[in-house]
């Protein structure tokens, strides 16, 4: 094949880059405070999952990544998984970087699938070979900064054969905009969770896609994260947004195995994600956010223990 | 084709069932390594030396996670761990420590430990294997070259419970949560709760099914106070608002059962 179906969303490079980030104020990803991210990381922080991150390579010897990163493969036809894009390496920092300013899942595991060249396109068999190959890597979890307005028929197969062992796919809205009749692919596939961004006052991204399948909303503004060689950049989309949510989901995740809870179906996160969100504007579930910001304090909430059953009635 | 290639070699790269997970250590306390583990044999570890530990046999998908719990209160050791194949430096502090280490040859999962003050150590060794978190291994080392056995120490996990453990159930309504719910579930003095040794969770109606029914004219966001008993949980007070201040959440522990 050599169409170039999907592509990275536009997301934006916000200003110049940084070699350090010890000037900053915080952490570098904001969410981390904002979204109190500390609250679930404190009882699950995403040890045991691997999370799979299919975008524009990696540079797994970023400071910030190194051991981080467990495989890693090339399947544009390029031959190398290295990222000279940056996009890749961007996002898979704010899965799991060890500096605790990026990372949000610091104790998750990373494999890299390279499905976009390092001009941020990619066919849709070799995305769909990227995410069986980090499928088979031990990844639960999938991250895909990546989309089309078409769907493709390939990743449908391989997100649906995936999503019935319960990995969870993880997927960008898109950056079109609230003016989108819906969300772009794969992330409007069923089998997939799409996040839309929002910024730090906790606000629909202005860029952000909009459409009935939005499931979850995450920190997508102003993100700054690893840049191939070293240092830091900060972006701003959809894409930002996706691993961010990866991140808490893989804390998730980690919480219920440790827990020895089931794993749900993709279906039934959806369900929890609904009622394990924050609501943000406008009230209820709505085309720009849907059910709201995924919540880390609602997620921690989830796994505390079950009381029931109850043996008596209510007191007096 | 080619990456088809690669698809076919990973779905039929089978290998026998691997052994038992087992510890190995450099410098050995015995000439074979590795060696079986035996929690109640401290490994000595003199000030300011390293010794290299890691698991043979392990097969999970994720790296195992190192924890070093101190067994006395005036034990200290630092560790690091050594990635898979790749060369590791351990620098600290004095001549005898600033040293490069490299895991023997085929080794992985390894970790480096150094001794800093005297007493015992419990070096544990976290990884997944069919799906579940599980301690791999468990080592005492006793920092200072004591080589006097101990006694077994107890595991650190589970946690010992609490007792007379109250259940505070909060309820709200289907759907996600408001800002404002989402403030007050993020007071401080929940955890106050938790210290104290009770249960703190929240769950919609949706998510409550049939056990519990909540009395017609109840007010949503509410707290329902249960109490474990030896069969089961009962409900100590029935619904009443989501306090909103830190003295209100606290107050909700003086419950007479």
């Amino acid at each position: 094949m050599t169409t170039r179906d999907f592509r990275i969303p536009d997301d934006l490079i916000v200003g110049p880059d940084r070699d350090s980030l010890a000037a900053l104020a915080g952490p570098a990803n904001w969410g981390i405070d904002r979204f109190a991210v500390k609250v679930l990381s404190d009882m699950a922080d995403g040890f045991g999952i691997v999370v799979g991150v299919i975008d524009t390579g990696i540079d797994a010897n970023h400071p910030d990544l190194n051991g981080r990163v467990i495989d890693a493969a090339d399947f544009t036809g390029g031959g190398n998984p290295g990222d000279r894009n940056g996009h890749g390496t961007h996002c898979a920092g704010t899965v799991a970087a060890g500096n605790p300013q990026i990372g949000v899942a610091k104790g998750a595991r990373l494999v890299c699938g390279k499905g976009l060249s390092d001009g941020g396109s990619g066919s849709g068999r070799g995305i769909a070979a990227a995410m069986r190959w980090c499928a088979e890597r031990g990844a639960t979890i999938l991250s895909l900064s990546l989309g089309s307005p078409d769907p493709d028929p390939q990743i449908d197969e391989g997100g649906r054969e995936l999503a019935e062992r319960s990995i969870w796919i993880v997927a960008a809205a898109g950056n079109s905009g609230g003016g989108t009749p819906n969300v772009d692919y794969p992330g409007r596939f069923p089998w997939a969770i799409s996040v839309a961004a929002v910024d730090e006052q906790l606000r629909v991204a202005s860029f952000s896609s909009a459409g009935a399948k939005i499931d979850t909303s995450a920190a997508g503004t102003n993100v700054w994260s690893c840049r191939p060689g070293g240092g830091y950049r900060q972006m701003s989309g959809t894409s930002m947004a996706t691993p961010f949510a990866a991140g808490v989901l893989a804390m998730y995740r980690s919480g219920l195995i440790q827990r020895r809870r089931p794993i749900p179906s993709v279906e039934s996160l959806r369900s929890i994600l609904r009622d394990r969100s924050m609501d943000l504007a406008p009230i209820g579930v709505d085309r720009r956010t849907g059910p709201g910001a995924i919540w880390p304090l609602l997620l921690a909430s989830d796994l505390e223990p079950d009381p029931f059953p109850i043996t008596t009635g209510v007191a007096p | 084709m080619r990456h088809i290639f690669l698809l076919a070699v990973v779905g039929f790269a089978t290998t026998a069932p691997p052994d038992k997970p087992t510890l190995g250590e450099w410098p050995a306390v015995r000439p074979a390594a590795p060696v079986a583990l035996k929690p109640d044999e401290p490994r000595p570890l003199s000030i300011d030396r390293f010794r290299l530990f890691w698991v043979a046999n392990y097969s999970g998908t994720v790296p195992l996670r190192w924890q070093a719990t101190p067994l006395d209160a005036s034990a200290q050791l630092d560790f690091i761990d050594l990635p898979n194949g790749a060369p590791a430096v351990g620098i600290l502090e004095g001549e005898s420590r600033a040293k490069a280490h490299r895991p023997p040859e085929g080794v992985a999962n390894a970790v480096a430990v150094w001794g800093l003050s005297p007493g015992r150590v419990l070096l544990t060794a976290d990884g997944v294997e069919e799906g579940r978190i599980v301690t791999l291994v468990r080592v005492v080392i006793a920092v200072g070259g004591t080589t006097q056995p101990v006694p077994p120490t107890p595991s650190p996990d589970p946690p010992t419970p609490l007792p007379a453990s109250l259940y505070f159930l909060i309820l709200r309504a289907n759907g996600p949560a408001s800002p404002e719910f989402a403030t007050v579930l993020a007071n401080p003095a929940w955890n106050d709760l938790r210290k104290a040794g009770h249960i703190v969770k929240d769950k919609t109606l949706g998510e409550l099914g049939d056990e519990y029914r909540v009395p017609s004219g109840t007010t949503l966001p509410c707290v329902v106070t249960l109490k474990r008993t030896d069969s089961g949980m009962t409900v100590v007070r029935g619904p009443v608002d989501l306090p909103t201040t830190t003295d209100a959440i606290r107050r909700l522990m003086e419950v007479q059962p």
